[in-house]
């Protein structure tokens, strides 16, 4: 490895010093990863240091979406130039960069991904206090600060997980008859090999889709981010998740992306959608609808749709930002209140009312 | 144990012969795996070479290929192993008729053990190549029945027996990331991304598996896959649709992306009847090719 390394660095504690620094950053390295990390020095030996790069993040990164945070801190700790003279390298900084900057009398000036760096450290201490305090539980969403939405974020996390776990409409398991080979071939053998019968096993619960129809419209703005913070909560419960944004039109993705114009038309984007073949919903898929009611389509097309999308999926739910909102008088009387199609109107307007709404879902048996 | 590849570059050699073009932190990755006898996980989109790379090691080791399709409701008697029940009873039959008791230890006996790939891999007298693939599809209780496979190289058989490994094989562990999958495996893995290929590494690639294509074709179409993966498609094409587009490309005989047949394989490129109109859309701006 050709990093600068001051004399009294042996590699094992500045491999210590590295993966707290990744533990700092947002990393869960256990003590297993750090020592595999020596092991892959001591297996490769001299090596270009991409390569050293890339063998450190092998076992040292277990997610795509870490990588980013490992080479940052990466190139930070073990690459900060040390042309430029300046502030003398903090006491507190055991970098192989730092101390060979002490030894040197130089200091490290802020390169852009050390900046960068720097302030997503900075955000993210203030998200992580933030979290530590928890928003405010009956804030309303639009008004929280940048700190407070990363921790509405986590906590929206959590609902979305309880949510996956419920006990839908037309979800339940029915009684298959799996033969269980084993348990009738340990029967047959206590009857001295006499076979009296098969011995069915319980059919397992089968893991549920989730199918989000989010609206992207003008109104919604301000409520997006909850609510796609609250879908990747789900995401990470669900077998599979398809989303389809909307405004005045639907936007087939898999993705979530925004589409702009106004006037939204839940009915004909809902049909359209439907419409198109190749989408899996069924009684194994938990349907979701993220809107605030507005709606200038036609009343017939959209109840249509709605009795369709229910009879289709196991469960329909409307996430509506506004419906517990004081002053919204309009979305009470919104579709998704009149609709005999919707299962269950939850509030999203602020984290408590999510989480209100999330609590009154069913819960399965000991779930 | 002994090292299968001397480093990460006679890796990429030995998997190159095979026409599979690995990129250096793949490759790096991959050595890593082998040398630590530790399993890797490999995400990424689909169709960019995942699984393929275990179907190169394994050819380039020649050595066998054990694989695991995962899906909703996979279990331990389509993963781990199973028994040969309707061998048994017809065994228990055949004592019975014979007037002889039957021995337990006979009916669990390797005769009645039937090897799923997990096992047939540990159980291999060679050090074979194990490819679960697309775990994200299968339940997590079914991650947790590997756990004990991919960490200690051994599978407990309450009937039989513990089976370990001589040779821990090199397990390549795929995902989409469909679903999350849990800490426990992720920690006993390494990990690899691969993202779809740049536009060079596309070329090299179109070139090892498309011997007869023209270098001036693979580097078009390499240049075209990169404009097409920036526009907003409902699935991006990968390396493996390239490969078809440019077999269909070459199969109608088409030595440029300017033929007038181009247009008609689209087909084999994408497949969202919205995707195909997004790209004849823009079709002139893909193919222009700046002086």
């Amino acid at each position: 490895m050709s990093a600068p390394v001051g004399p009294r660095w042996a590699m094992p504690p500045a491999m210590a010093v590295f993966t707290q620094r990744l533990r700092a950053a947002g990393l869960d390295i256990g003590s297993g990863e750090a020592g595999d990390a020596l092991r892959v020095l001591e297996i490769l030996g001299v090596q270009p240091v991409t390569r050293v790069q890339a063998a450190l993040a092998a076992v040292l990164v277990r997610r795509a979406n870490d990588r980013a945070t490992f080479d940052a801190v990466f190139e930070r700790f073990w690459f900060q130039p040390i042309a430029e003279p300046a502030v003398e390298a903090a006491p507190d900084d055991d970098t192989p960069a730092a101390t060979t900057r002490r030894a040197s009398g130089t200091s490290a000036p802020a390169t852009g991904a050390t900046r960068a760096l720097r302030a997503q450290d900075s955000d993210e201490q203030e998200a992580r206090g933030a979290a530590a305090r928890g928003p405010e539980p009956a804030a309303d969403y639009a008004d929280l600060s940048a700190a407070d939405r990363a921790a509405t974020r986590v906590l929206a996390r959590r609902a979305g997980q309880r949510l996956a776990r419920a006990r839908h409409r037309r979800l339940q398991t029915r009684g298959q008859q799996t033969i269980d080979w084993p348990a009738t071939l340990r029967a047959s053998l206590r009857r001295g090999g006499e076979l009296g019968g098969f011995v069915h096993a319980r059919a397992a619960r089968r893991r549920l889709r989730l199918f989000v129809f989010a609206d992207v419209s003008h109104s919604m703005r301000q409520y997006s981010a909850l609510a796609l913070a609250f879908v990747d909560g789900l995401a990470r419960c669900f077998h599979g998740v398809d989303i389809v944004t909307f405004a005045d039109r639907a936007a087939a993705t898999s993705r979530a992306r925004p589409v702009t114009g106004g006037g939204t038309r839940i009915g004909e984007s809902l049909a359209e959608t439907l419409a198109r073949p190749g989408r899996m919903i069924d009684r194994h898929t938990v349907a979701l609808i993220v809107s605030d009611g507005w709606d200038a389509g036609d009343d017939a097309v959209r109840e249509a749709a709605l009795g369709q999308l229910a009879r289709r999926s196991g469960a329909l739910y409307w996430l509506d930002p506004l419906a517990d909102h004081p002053d919204y008088f309009a979305s009470a009387a919104g579709p998704q209140h009149e609709s005999p199609h919707v299962d269950r109107v939850v509030a999203a307007r602020s984290l408590a009312s999510l989480e209100a709404g999330i609590r009154r879902l069913p819960k399965l048996p000991g779930g | 144990m002994s090292m299968v590849f001397d480093s990460p570059d006679t890796l990429t050699q030995a998997l190159a012969d095979t026409g599979y073009i690995i990129d250096d932190e793949l490759a790096t990755a991959v050595y890593l795996a082998a040398a630590l006898a530790r399993p890797i996980l490999i995400e990424g989109p689909a169709g960019v070479g995942k699984t393929a790379v275990a179907a190169a090691i394994s050819q380039a080791m020649e050595t066998s290929l054990h694989r695991l399709q995962c899906y909703e409701g996979l279990d331990a008697g389509h993963a781990l192993y199973d028994w040969d029940y309707p061998r048994q009873f017809m065994a228990i039959r055949l004592a019975e008729a014979g007037d002889t008791a039957i021995d337990e230890n006979t009916l669990y006996s390797d005769r009645y053990l039937l090897q799923r790939p997990v096992l047939a891999a540990l159980a291999s007298a060679q050090r074979a190549v194990l490819l679960i693939d697309e775990l994200d599809r299968a339940d997590e209780a079914f991650e947790a029945l590997l756990l004990e496979a991919l960490s200690d190289w051994q599978i407990s058989i309450p009937e039989y027996g513990t089976v370990t490994a001589a040779t821990p094989p090199i397990v390549i562990v795929t995902g989409n990331r469909s679903r999350e999958l849990s800490d426990a495996l992720r920690r006993r893995c390494l990990y690899a991304w691969i993202d779809y290929p740049s536009a060079a590494h596309e070329t090299r690639v179109l070139k090892a598996r498309l011997p007869d294509i023209e270098h001036a074709l693979a580097e078009q179409i390499s240049r075209f896959l990169a404009r097409v993966r920036g526009l907003d498609l409902a699935k991006q094409p990968g390396l493996s649709e390239s490969l078809d587009w440019a077999r269909a490309m070459i199969t109608v005989g088409a030595s440029d992306l300017a033929h007038e047949r181009v247009p008609t394989t689209l087909a084999a490129l994408v497949k969202d009847p919205a995707d195909i109109q997004a790209l004849r859309t823009h079709w002139h701006a893909l193919i222009d090719e700046p002086a």
